[in-house]
């Protein structure tokens, strides 16, 4: 005992020191030094060093000593490091399971005293403090700190932040910088075309929007180029592959949705999202489908075992990139696999003990190929019983689909990249929304975000007709859903009744004249045929609201110039161009304008400058020649005329012009 | 078990002979000599650490608790017993957390060989034993965490405001139920233990 009693008594100081003579017993034994660094530098450190989301640090032999009780525990669970498909059931990128052998060498460490051992010190690896991938390209802040408080349930919150874009980017990587880790449990962010978050909380959208999942309208486009955006502690830069960059737009909106937990005291949390632009348009154009059955989640209290499925067959084929499952405290058993024609089955992701605190997206290791007519299931099992220690309710009550965390969800996200579409083929995409939406459908026959979307598709493949009949069953359910029926009068006027469309946007305005979507259409409709009044009345009024909308500011200038007042139309023309500087059309329409009113010189320099932004278009050479003739120089008119035959030597009136010259 | 308690005798007679005779230091430095006075009716230990987040987020509970008694001659002591605290991470810790100054740096482990805590959080009720304070409960403070990365939404249990109720009405205190959960205290003096060694 004399000997323990020194041992202890100097233990700080024998930590120190490396041991120098091991006897055979100490030579077996797992070290620090020897087996356990490599393991905790490999699997912990990425969140576990100074200035990282993890709570303590474990990149020295004192440091992970001080912790080596909880890393037994932690490992032996598998509450760490956080990984949950369950193994052989998909193959992910980034898998963080650490294996049986990994496991013992750490229970066999802490069981043997978490001794150091001899040899080199290992050297752990290092880690930036600031962002992963150098300074970003653009850096959007939350507009304002949010207060956490000490204790408390965990909380979910949506902040909006703007892009601040002029002109169309594509990001090719993204990363989150928090503000405070330790508060942060995961992050995704969700693009937002139309601002719709906004929109619906104009009071409060700068403080942030409470709800674990949140709607966002995706606009009348079919627009479907969509990416997992997710972010949780061990993240670092989230790169997205060759060919794949997303597109953010003047007046995108990021949603930084956020899962923030109380750490014991007051925290303030103001997350910035870094973003990395290339000048590489996409060449892939994958797009998200989702497996769901909300409608089906009537959890009664007391459930242990509640199940609800979905499944969805693929019209064309594709290639799988990720997985995204979701559900709230109630998940239980979450599975994913395809069912290929051939009758074989592949596993898309199993995750036997849902934990939405270590809920994550899942990338493939690499592409999984399924043939069209593959069918797509999810079956998740929910436990609504007192016995599960989530359980937001206590007692436990009857739960249904919701936003908020004490409802629940089943959702099963697939990140899909259509195979192989040629050219000349519609966008395979558009046949999986329709899956999609047919899906929701035999699930929910009145769903009408469904409705309102295979409208949509009918419109964007020319079936005019079909919309038509869509939107007005709609506008059975929601009458006064000015959207609906604005969408309605945009089917009527593709279809060719322009008169029924004017009334129907008309009524859509007097329902709300602060839609911008109606007034414009109604414009656009009234400019076609000659009700010029109306059309300027309407986008004066949007321009005033809206100056930065292009689009109102150039159909404004038409309507000017169509009634003789040019200088009016300048005027609008030039705040279109402010606002798309690097489009060329805004360059174009004044260099016309210019010339139509005789200002020669004016009108050769805005289109040269359509040549600067669009140098190979032949046309835009030739009208250069033209303007550059009307004043007088002919030197510079032949060689724009000369250009232009070279980009294009079919170009007819290029060569007419150049024989006029002298 | 039997292994660790002796450790933690042992390492008691080398602190006894080195003459300190306090349950430790206080956040001003002076040494900690009685845990109360003779009218208070109880004493609760607070077990904390400054870097153990499960310690850190019990510890608006901790507060609760002692908002709620402070009035009634009971007396809290937040309990610091790591070797690697220093009267500098305690004090700054203390002012991060909204603590107050009842705290104490046990680096002799005497609070913990006095009540046999095991981890960070974890708390201890003592009540008078002739001229000193003897543990009627040492436990969990509430039922939140189940295990390290299992945890209610919030508590539904909470042991420490019902044991300090049972002292103040002189009813039977309740046995401590289920394995404290958080960080191992770190001390020589103390074993190191797991969730699994205090499951049995």
């Amino acid at each position: 005992m004399k000997v323990l009693v020194l041992l202890l008594c100097s233990g700080a100081l024998l930590a120190q020191q490396p041991a120098t003579k091991l006897s055979a017993h100490e030579r077996e034994l797992v070290t620090w030094r020897g087996e356990i660094a490599p393991i905790v530098y490999k699997n912990c450190l990425s969140c576990h060093h100074t200035g990282g989301s993890g709570p303590f640090d474990l990149s020295t032999y004192a440091q992970a000593k001080r912790w080596s009780p909880q890393m037994l525990d932690v490992t032996q669970s598998r509450y760490m490091p956080p990984w949950l498909p369950a193994p052989g059931h998909g193959e992910f990128a980034g898998n963080r399971r650490m294996s049986e052998a990994e496991i013992a060498a750490i229970k066999a460490w802490v069981a043997s005293g978490a001794p150091e051992g001899a040899g080199k010190v290992p050297v752990a690896p290092t880690f930036k403090s600031s962002w992963e991938l150098g300074p970003p390209d653009l850096v959007l802040e939350m507009p304002a700190a949010m207060q956490v408080p000490a204790s408390g349930t965990d909380l979910y919150m949506n902040f909006v932040l703007p892009s601040s874009l002029q002109t169309s980017r594509w990001v090719r990587a993204m990363e989150i910088q928090p503000g405070s880790a330790q508060v942060t449990h995961h992050a995704n962010v969700i693009l937002d075309r139309t601002q719709s978050l906004r929109r619906q909380h104009p009071a409060d959208w700068q403080r942030g929007v409470p709800g674990m999942d949140i709607l966002v309208d995706s606009g009348d486009d079919f627009d479907p180029d969509s990416h997992f955006l997710f972010w949780k502690p061990d993240s670092t830069a989230l790169v997205e592959p060759q060919g794949m960059p997303w597109r953010l737009n003047p007046g995108d909106d990021l949603i930084l949705n956020m899962h923030l937990k109380p750490t014991g005291k007051p925290e303030t949390v103001r997350a910035k999202i870094g973003l990395y632009f290339t000048d590489k348009p996409a060449s892939e154009h994958p797009m998200l489908l989702q497996l769901e059955n909300d409608a089906a989640l009537n959890i009664p209290a007391g459930a242990t075992d509640f199940v609800v499925e979905d499944e969805l067959k693929l019209p064309v084929a594709v290639q799988v990139l990720g997985v995204y499952p979701h559900a709230h405290y109630l998940g239980k058993r979450l599975e994913g696999w395809a069912m290929l024609p051939d009758g074989s089955r592949q596993d898309l992701i199993l995750i036997e003990s849902w934990d939405i605190d270590r809920q994550s997206v899942y990338r493939l290791a690499k592409p999984l190929p399924l043939p069209a007519g593959t069918v797509v299931h999810m079956r998740y099992s929910y436990d609504n019983s007192a016995a599960n220690v989530h359980n937001p309710h206590s007692p436990p009550v009857a739960v249904h689909a919701g936003n908020r965390s004490e409802d629940e969800m089943a959702h099963l996200w697939l990140q899909v990249l259509p195979v192989g579409p040629k050219a000349d083929e519609p966008d395979p995409r558009l046949a999986l929304e329709q899956a999609w939406m047919e899906n929701r459908l035999r699930k929910s026959p009145d769903d009408d975000i469904a409705l309102y979307n295979m409208a949509a598709l009918e419109t964007a493949q020319g079936h005019s007709t079909q919309a038509e009949a869509i939107y007005r069953r709609l506008l059975v359910q929601r009458p006064k859903d000015v959207r609906t029926m604005t969408s309605l009068g945009a089917a009527m006027a593709a279809a060719g009744d322009w008169q029924g469309a004017q009334q129907q946007l008309r009524e859509a305005v007097a329902t709300d004249a602060s839609y911008t979507d109606a007034a414009f259409d109604l414009a656009s409709i009234d400019a076609e045929h000659e009700d010029t009044a109306e059309a300027e009345s309407l986008l004066v009024t949007l321009t005033a609201a809206h100056p930065q909308d292009g689009a109102a500011q150039r159909l404004l200038a038409i309507v000017y110039a169509n009634e003789g007042l040019l200088a009016k139309a300048l005027a609008r023309l030039k705040a279109w161009q402010s606002i798309e500087p690097m489009d060329p059309d805004p360059h174009r329409a004044l260099a016309q304008v210019y010339a139509q009113m005789g200002q020669q010189v004016d009108a050769v320099q805005e289109q040269k400058a359509v040549i600067a932004l669009a140098p190979k278009s032949a046309s835009d050479w030739s009208d250069l020649g033209v303007m550059e003739a009307q004043s007088g120089n002919k030197l510079s008119a032949r060689k724009d005329f000369e250009r232009a035959i070279e980009l294009d030597p079919s170009l007819d009136a290029a060569r007419s012009n150049l024989a006029k010259l002298p | 078990m039997q292994w660790g308690r002796a450790v933690v005798a042992v390492v008691l007679a080398c602190a006894a002979s080195a003459g300190e005779q306090a349950f430790g230091l206080q956040a001003d430095g002076r040494p900690l000599l009685e845990l109360a006075p003779a009218s208070a009716k109880a004493v609760v230990l607070y077990f904390v650490a400054s870097d153990c987040p499960v310690s850190n987020r019990t510890l608006p509970e901790m507060l609760r608790v002692q908002h709620e008694f402070a009035a009634r001659d009971v007396a809290f002591w937040f309990v610091y017993p790591n070797t690697g605290e220093t009267l500098q991470t305690m004090t700054h810790h203390l002012a991060a957390f909204g603590v107050g100054k009842d705290a104490v740096l046990d680096k002799a482990s005497r609070l913990v060989a006095l009540t046999h805590a095991r981890v960070t959080p974890e708390a201890a009720v003592l009540v008078r034993d002739g001229a000193a304070w003897k543990p009627v409960y040492t436990g969990r403070i509430d039922d939140r965490y189940v295990r390290l990365g299992v945890e209610r939404p919030q508590a539904t249990e909470h042991f420490i405001e019902q044991v300090v109720s049972e002292v103040l009405g002189q009813r039977p205190v309740q046995k401590a139920v289920g394995t404290p959960v958080g960080c191992a205290i770190m001390n020589p003096s103390a074993p190191v233990q797991t969730s699994e060694d205090a499951k049995q």
